[in-house]
C-alpha cells in the first residue's frame, strides 16, 4: 500500500478564551478539534460533513498548515507540517490547493481574471512568461468558461462563474490535492449541478485527491467516495459513502440523514436542541445530550473511534445495528 | 406520503371560484423599464401552504415583498390586482397596509440576524406588534411575548426575553423571527427562505415548527424556497417561477413528482438527492431583465423550443389539475 498523502495523528486544536474584565482574568479553553485521526490516500475523495460548529473548517485549516495543531501531528507524506522549512513550505503550497468558501471574497477585486489565474503560475515559476497567457486560457477553458472573461473583474461575474474561476485558480499550479470549503453552498440548483459535475470530472480525469467540506449530505454523496462525519470536534463516523448512506451506524449520522429533505419521505425533525458550545464540553459522549437512544453509560464514558468493519469506524458505545 | 391531503383534505379539491384568502391576478411589477414580475396569477385558500420555487432572479422574493407591501409605488409600478380577503392591496393606502402588516399578514425574513434590531432585546421586538396592533399593556405584552417564545420552542423564555439578538444562535434567532411573525395570529404568513441559512437538522426543526403553528392558527402560508424536496414536504401547492413568470402551478405532489413544464423538469434533474449518480444541469442562465426574449422567457434554454416559442408567449393551460405555460406540453 502506498504512503498516505495526509495523516492526522490524534490532532487537537484548542483556543484560549481570556476573561474580558479586570476581575475576570480566568481563562477557558475552547476545543475546536479533539483527538482527530484521519488518513487520506492518493486519489481519495473525502467529504467532511457536520453541522456548523462541528470543526470542519478548523480541520481543513490545520491540514493546510494555516494553523498549528495544539497537540498531535499533521503529516503530509512523511513530513510534519509544523516542521517544513521555507522551500518545503512553498512546494506544499504548490501541491495542495485551497478553494475558499467565499470565492468572491478570496479574489482581489482590482485584478482581472487573467491576472488572478496567472498569479499562482508565476509565483511557482511553472512556465516561461510568454507561455502564461496560453496556459491561463487553457485553465479557463477547462472549467468551461468563455475566453472573453479573461479581461473582466471578479465583480462583473455571476456567482457560478466566480466559483469556476476559483476552481481554475486552484488548478493553476497543477496540485495533487484540492481542499474546498463549502464550494457549492448558496448556489442555485442548476448552477450547483454544473459546478459539482465540473469538480467530479476533474477528480476522475486527473486523479486529484479531494477534501470537500459540506453540510449537504447529498453533495457529499455525489462528489466523494468517503465521508467523515464530525460532531463537536470529533470524527464520529467515517467510511465509504455507500455504506454511510445505506447503513449509518452512529445515531448522529442517522439523524443527519433523516433531516435531509427528500421527495418521497416526509420531513421529520430528527434531533432536538442544537450543537452545544465547545467551551464546556459535556462529560462522556459529546452527542449524549441530543442522542435519541442515549443510555446511562454514554454520560460517563467518552467513546473512541473504533473500527467496526474493514474501513468503517464509529465512535459510539451502542452503534445503530446494521438492519 | 400524500402530505398535502393529510394536512388539509380539501387542499386539492377546492374549486377556483370559492373565495380565496389571497388572489393575485395578472400582477405585473415594473422597475423603470424592466418587467420584474410579468402577469403573475395565483390563488391561496385558507389553511393552504404555497411554495414559490425557482432560481435566483426568478422573482420569488419580489413577489413576496410586493404581497406584503414593501415594494410599492413610486419605487416600482404595480399593475393587476392582489386581493387579500377581498381587499385590493395594489391601491391600498400605506396607513391601511400598516394595519395589515405584522397583524393579518406576518413575514419571516431569510436572514434573521439582519432582520432583528441589534439594539433591542428580543422580548421588546416580539412585543412591538402586540403593542401596535393589539394595544396590550406593558405587563401583558411581556407575558404574551414569553408565551410566544415558549410556543416556538425557545427554552427558558423568561430569561431569554431580555437577551439581545447576538446572544442567541442562528436557529434561536430564526425562532424569534417566527414568534414576531405569529404574534398577532396572522391569517397569512409569508416566509422568505426561512431556513436557507440553517443546518439541515435545525431546518427540519424550524419547518416543523412553522407548519405546526400555521396549522394551530388555521392560517395560510406562502414559502419562498429554492429546495424542491423541501417544497414537496412542506407545501400543498407549488408555483414554479422563471424570470418573473409562473410557468407551472398546482398541487405539490403532482408538480414535483411528475413535472410537465420543461423548466420544472430541468430543475428537478439538477437536485442532488442522497445517492444521485447523475445531475443534468440546465444550460445557460436566466436572461437579464433588460434583455428578456419576446416569446417564452425560457425558450433560449429549453430543450423543446421551436420557432413559435421565440415569438409568442405561451398562455397558461390547465392540464392534469395544474396550470402550465408552455407551447409543447408532453
Amino acid at each position: 500500500m502506498q504512503d498516505p498523502v495526509f495523516s492526522l495523528l490524534d490532532v487537537e486544536r484548542s483556543y484560549e478564551l481570556r476573561g474580558s474584565g479586570w476581575f475576570n482574568r480566568s481563562s477557558r479553553q475552547l476545543k475546536a478539534l479533539d483527538g482527530v485521526r484521519l488518513e487520506l490516500q492518493r486519489g481519495d475523495t473525502l467529504a467532511l460533513v457536520g453541522e456548523s460548529g462541528s470543526g470542519k473548517s478548523t480541520l481543513i485549516r490545520l491540514m493546510l498548515g494555516l494553523e498549528p495543531a495544539s497537540d498531535g501531528r499533521v503529516l503530509y507524506g512523511q513530513r510534519d507540517l509544523a516542521q517544513l522549512d521555507a522551500a518545503e513550505r512553498k512546494r506544499f503550497a504548490c501541491e495542495v490547493a485551497f478553494i475558499y468558501q467565499n470565492a468572491r471574497g478570496s479574489m482581489n477585486p482590482r485584478m482581472r481574471i487573467a491576472d488572478i489565474l496567472a498569479e499562482p503560475i508565476r509565483l511557482h515559476g511553472l512556465c516561461a512568461e510568454h507561455d502564461i497567457p496560453a496556459r491561463v486560457a487553457a485553465l479557463l477553458d477547462r472549467v468551461g468558461l468563455p475566453a472573453g472573461l479573461l479581461q473582466r473583474f471578479p465583480g462583473e461575474l455571476s456567482g457560478g462563474q466566480v466559483r469556476r474561476v476559483a476552481i481554475a485558480r486552484a488548478l493553476a499550479a497543477e496540485p495533487e490535492v484540492i481542499m474546498a470549503d463549502e464550494s457549492v453552498a448558496g448556489l442555485d440548483v442548476s448552477v450547483q449541478a454544473q459546478v459539482l459535475n465540473l469538480l467530479r470530472d476533474l477528480c476522475r480525469e486527473s486523479g486529484i485527491t479531494l477534501v470537500f467540506i459540506t453540510h449537504d449530505l447529498g453533495v457529499a454523496s455525489y462528489l466523494c467516495d468517503k465521508i467523515a462525519v464530525l460532531y463537536l470536534g470529533r470524527i464520529v463516523e467515517q467510511g465509504p459513502t455507500d455504506a454511510i448512506l445505506n447503513t449509518p451506524r452512529h445515531p448522529y449520522t442517522r439523524a443527519l440523514l433523516q433531516a435531509f429533505p427528500r421527495f418521497d419521505v416526509p420531513l421529520k425533525a430528527s434531533l432536538s436542541g442544537e450543537i452545544p458550545s465547545p467551551v464546556n464540553l459535556p462529560q462522556g459522549c459529546r452527542f449524549a445530550g441530543r442522542c435519541p437512544q442515549v443510555q446511562t453509560a454514554c454520560r460517563a464514558t467518552d467513546p473512541s473511534l473504533t473500527a467496526l468493519e474493514a474501513d468503517r469506524q464509529v465512535a459510539c458505545l451502542f452503534p445503530v445495528t446494521a438492519a | 406520503m400524500n402530505r398535502a391531503l393529510a394536512l388539509n383534505p380539501q387542499a386539492v379539491e377546492v374549486p377556483a371560484s370559492q373565495d380565496a384568502l389571497l388572489e393575485v391576478s395578472n400582477l405585473t411589477l415594473r422597475r423603470g423599464k424592466a418587467v420584474v414580475l410579468d402577469g403573475v396569477s395565483l390563488a391561496l385558500h385558507s389553511g393552504e401552504t404555497l411554495g414559490l420555487i425557482g432560481e435566483s432572479g426568478a422573482g420569488k422574493s419580489t413577489l413576496a415583498m410586493a404581497l406584503i407591501g414593501l415594494l410599492r409605488a413610486p419605487e416600482v409600478q404595480l399593475e393587476g390586482s392582489m386581493r387579500f380577503r377581498g381587499t385590493e392591496l395594489v391601491t391600498l393606502r400605506e396607513a391601511d397596509y400598516r394595519r395589515l402588516r405584522g397583524n393579518k399578514i406576518g413575514l419571516i425574513f431569510q436572514d434573521a440576524t439582519a432582520a432583528l434590531n441589534p439594539c433591542f432585546t428580543v422580548g421588546e421586538q416580539i412585543a412591538e406588534p402586540l403593542k401596535r396592533h393589539l394595544g396590550l399593556s406593558k405587563w401583558d405584552r411581556r407575558e404574551r411575548a414569553a408565551e410566544l417564545m415558549h410556543s416556538v420552542g425557545i427554552p427558558e423564555p423568561a430569561l431569554r426575553l431580555d437577551a439581545y439578538p447576538h446572544e442567541l444562535s442562528g436557529g434561536m434567532q430564526q425562532r424569534v423571527m417566527i414568534a414576531i411573525a405569529l404574534a398577532c395570529n396572522p391569517e397569512l404568513l409569508l416566509a422568505d427562505e426561512p431556513t436557507s441559512a440553517l443546518d439541515v437538522t435545525i431546518q427540519a426543526q424550524i419547518m416543523e415548527l412553522i407548519l405546526d403553528r400555521v396549522r394551530a392558527l388555521n392560517s395560510s402560508a406562502v414559502f419562498v424556497l429554492h429546495d424542491l424536496a423541501l417544497g414537496a414536504q412542506v407545501c400543498d401547492r407549488i408555483a414554479v417561477m422563471y424570470a418573473g413568470q409562473i410557468v407551472e402551478e398546482g398541487p405539490s405532489e403532482r408538480v414535483l413528482a411528475a413535472p410537465l413544464h420543461p423548466y420544472t423538469q430541468g430543475l428537478k434533474s439538477c437536485v442532488v438527492e442522497l445517492g444521485s449518480s447523475t445531475l443534468v444541469p440546465i444550460p445557460g442562465q436566466i436572461p437579464p431583465l433588460n434583455a428578456m426574449p419576446a416569446g417564452c422567457r425560457f425558450a433560449p434554454r429549453c430543450p423543446r423550443a421551436q420557432a413559435i416559442c421565440g415569438e409568442q408567449r405561451p398562455v397558461a393551460e390547465t392540464r392534469d389539475g395544474r396550470q402550465i405555460a408552455c407551447w409543447f406540453i408532453d
